[in-house]
């Protein structure tokens, strides 16, 4: 089964180019993230120049702002932020909702009840509002960001990992385990774990998007640390010289725009690889 | 057969089944008991089949030997000892003397763990042998079980074994704790005729050599009454039938079992009257 | 004069990407009989059966015969298709997964009438299919998924012959069902047969299925029909060592050492 699996997943990956284009497109993404900032060291994202609001041309790609500062630079410096947030919130999700999921769909009972209804209640709260909220109190910071986007995610992938779980858990090579006298909790953990966490892949890949997504939201309405450079910070920045210098938010809104949208199509396709029922199969 | 009735008398089961019930609450409130005040002995080294279709019970019943599932009411004893009251903790020690035997499917084993893991989380699980001991125990079992070249199959995963090879893993796995019984949850089922055969000699060999029990849960009557030493029928969470398997198919008491043999002699008389 | 067969496919070969599953067999089905295909797991006998309506997955699959008739007219590839659910008509060994989970039974009969009746009289119709495959009133209008494996499969046996086809196909109709349930399932087949003539193509790997209700057996093993012939004669006078040897597993006769006969050697299993 893993070794089909993971040929499957090579096949979907040969046969599907949507999975190809967004996985390119998430490396050069990457790349840009670590080595980006590195390449342009001798111009940081503050670096001013002779000309101001300039239109995009061969010196500047992407035009300069109102400080006379690369916009393409700029944009360089907010992959880094994107990412971050971006895997960091879905890595911890992640984490949170299959250790939930397991336990939840393992233990049965209360247990599941419980964290059913935990879940539940997490599925219901409005995301923006709630982060906009718990940012104005707690205040701003780049690590309070992803904690919250990972709160209010993660369960997604437990609701994932809890059906996987429960339908591993009355395999027959379960009960053979159980008949060797093996815990509970080692069943769980070492034996149905990684074979059920597969399919929650795709579901974080998800998370990253949004993650994404409710950062440059925040950063929007100024919910964010100044000091970081970000996506939603452009737009509000460009916002007021939209009718004469549309290059301050067109080029950082394409940015979120082309982000988002690649790590929503890796993470479809992955889902259409690891359920080919659900696909175009 | 006759050593068999002789031993009864002198030697204590070594599985007992008694009064055992198991009921469930539908949906509209009612009472199902898809297990009703069954009572069971396996005697040392005999098979005894246990006979039924599907919704009749028998891998409950099946369940509740291997102390996967508790009974309402009733008891389970295993060589003496009462695991039907036990808690997981101090059922672990007996553990090893009833094993299951599962149907093949792709659900009988971790694919993620080969042949090599498979066998020495099973021997770890009661002893703690070097890695030398289980390697050396691996590699005779698969050989008594002609899984051959057997460091080859060491290496592979089970989905890379034929259903045959799959099943014969599947009963490597089980004798490897040197059980006293096995549970044998329909091992047949979904194999080929030319594959019957030759999974029943295997069991047989290994009954003659190990003297291990069958507990030999399965649908189909005619299998029992070649391979087994009684026949318990299950009909609706009862035992409606109970003897030597002789006996049994060739002179049956109750309506149902007279229904299942007829159900399965179904064209084989015209095969019967070519002979 | 021998009547004109109802199925006629001559030299069928099946290849799976590049590998051989079905090496040039030749099929036919007198018109009225009941033909059997016996053989085990891998033998290719339910690509055989799929084949005869196209249903194998076209991308994959290369399908090729020298001749292929339905009551003497010949068939193109391309006409295959259309043969579903009017001259030949097929049921399966799950029927759940051929049945629409949400729509009542009552109404997927309806379907299959609608689907091939000309001017008739739906309800009645379907009402009477129901009756035919035994099937309570009381449990008409039930969901797939509330009935039991047998009165299912009585349902998709009653969608199949809506249209009246001349031949119906059944791939291990009985397999997943218990040995009673299996019983009075065989028994409809041989009604349905009785009672309008229509010609059975039964495929199963069980000796005693298909010598319940077939005439005449075709013997698959690895891609190829090994004998073929009427049951009494293949069966009461075996050519092939395999058809022997079958006959003695199925049996579970024990040879002198007290084992049961089986085939020789580990290549088997």
């Amino acid at each position: 089964m893993a070794a089909e699996k993971s040929s499957r997943l090579l096949q979907a990956f040969k046969s599907r180019k949507i999975l190809q284009f967004g996985l390119a497109l998430s490396c050069v993404l990457l790349f840009a993230g670590i080595f980006g900032p590195s390449l342009l060291v001798d111009r940081g994202p503050n670096q001013i120049s002779q000309s101001i609001l300039a239109p995009p041309s061969a010196d500047a790609l992407f035009g300069t702002d109102e400080l006379g500062r690369s916009v393409l630079t700029q944009i360089v410096y907010g992959v880094r932020t994107s990412l971050v947030v971006g895997l960091a919130a879905a890595a911890t999700a992640m984490t949170l909702g299959v250790v939930m999921g397991a336990i939840s769909g393992y233990f049965g009972g209360r247990v599941d009840t419980f964290v059913s209804r935990i879940t539940e209640t997490f599925q219901v709260m409005p995301t923006f509002v709630l982060a906009a909220l718990v940012v104005a109190m707690a205040g701003t910071g780049m690590l309070k960001v992803i904690f919250i986007i990972a709160i209010l995610a993660w369960p997604q992938s437990a609701r994932v990992m809890r059906a996987q779980v429960m339908k591993m858990k009355s395999m027959e090579f379960v009960d053979a385990l159980r008949c060797l006298g093996i815990a509970e909790h080692k069943i769980l953990w070492r034996e149905i774990l990684p074979n059920a966490i597969p399919p929650v892949i795709p579901v974080g890949t998800l998370v990253i998007g949004q993650a994404i997504l409710l950062e440059a939201s925040l950063a929007f309405f100024g919910l964010t640390s100044p000091e970081v450079a970000s996506w939603g910070r452009l737009l509000t920045s460009g916002q007021q010289y939209f009718y004469f210098a549309w290059w301050l938010t067109v080029f950082p809104g394409l940015a979120i725009v082309i982000t988002v949208l690649t790590f929503n199509l890796v993470g479809d396709a992955l889902n259409q690889a690891f359920n080919p029922r659900s696909g175009d199969a | 057969m006759v050593e068999n009735t002789s031993l009864r008398s002198e030697v204590a089961p070594i599985l007992r089944l008694r009064d055992i019930s198991k009921k469930y609450y539908t949906r509209d409130g009612g009472v199902f008991y898809a297990l009703k005040e069954v009572s069971l002995d396996v005697m040392p080294g005999e098979t005894l089949a246990l006979v039924g279709e599907s919704g009749s019970g028998k891998s409950t019943l099946a369940r509740m030997a291997l102390n996967l599932a508790k009974p309402d009411a009733g008891w389970v004893e295993l060589a003496g000892h009462r695991t039907s009251e036990m808690s997981a903790q101090e059922m672990k020690p007996h553990r090893s003397k009833i094993q299951p035997v599962f149907q093949d499917s792709s659900a009988t084993f971790n694919p993620r763990r080969t042949v090599r893991q498979i066998l020495a989380q099973a021997m770890r699980s009661t002893s703690n042998p070097d890695d030398a001991e289980v390697e050396a125990k691996s590699i005779a079992i698969l050989e008594q079980m002609s899984l051959r070249p057997a460091q080859q199959i060491l290496k592979r995963f089970p989905h890379e074994l034929s259903g045959g090879q799959r099943q014969r893993l599947n009963i490597a796995r089980a004798i490897c704790v040197n059980p006293s019984i096995i549970v044998a949850d329909e091992p047949l089922s979904g194999a080929d005729v030319s594959i019957r055969g030759k999974v029943l000699n295997l069991l047989r060999d290994i009954q003659e050599q190990a003297g291990v029990a069958y507990l030999f849960i399965t649908h189909d009557i005619a299998v029992s009454h070649a391979f087994a030493n009684r026949i318990a029928v299950m009909h609706e969470g009862k035992i409606v039938e109970y003897g030597e398997a002789r006996e049994v198919v060739e002179s049956p008491k109750h309506p149902y079992t007279k229904v299942l043999i007829e159900s399965a002699l179904l064209g084989r008389e015209r095969l019967d009257a070519l002979r | 004069m021998q009547s004109t067969p109802v199925l006629h496919l001559k030299d069928l070969s099946v290849a799976f990407r590049g590998v051989r599953v079905v090496k040039g067999v030749t099929l036919t089905v007198p018109p009225g009989e009941a033909v059997g295909i016996i053989g085990e797991t891998g033998s290719g006998k339910s690509t055989v059966a799929r084949s005869i309506l196209g249903l194998l997955p076209e991308e994959t699959a290369e399908i090729g015969f020298s001749e292929y008739q339905v009551e003497g007219k010949p068939i193109s590839r391309s006409a295959i298709p259309s043969l579903r659910g009017g001259k030949i008509a097929m049921i399966f060994q799950d029927p759940l997964s051929y049945l629409n989970p949400i729509m009542r039974i009552d109404k997927q009969i309806a379907e299959s009438v609608q689907l091939h009746g000309k001017d008739e009289n739906v309800d009645r119709r379907v009402s009477e299919l129901l009756d035919l495959v035994r099937l309570p009133v009381s449990r008409k209008s039930s969901y797939p998924h509330e009935l039991s494996g047998g009165m299912r499969q009585r349902v998709l046996i009653a969608i199949a012959i809506a249209c009246r086809p001349r031949l119906l196909i059944a791939d291990e109709p009985t397999t997943a069902l218990d040995v009673t349930t299996q019983a009075k399932v065989l028994d409809l087949l041989r009604d349905i047969r009785a009672a309008f003539g229509t010609s059975l193509l039964l495929i199963s790997h069980d000796l005693g299925v298909i010598s319940a209700l077939c005439e005449k057996i075709y013997v698959m093993r690895h891609g190829e029909f090994l004998e073929s012939g009427s049951i009494d004669t293949v069966f009461g006078n075996p050519q092939s060592t395999y058809t022997s040897t079958l006959l003695e597993a199925d049996r579970l006769l024990l040879d002198e050492n007290g084992r049961f006969k089986t085939f020789e050697g580990d290549q088997t299993w």
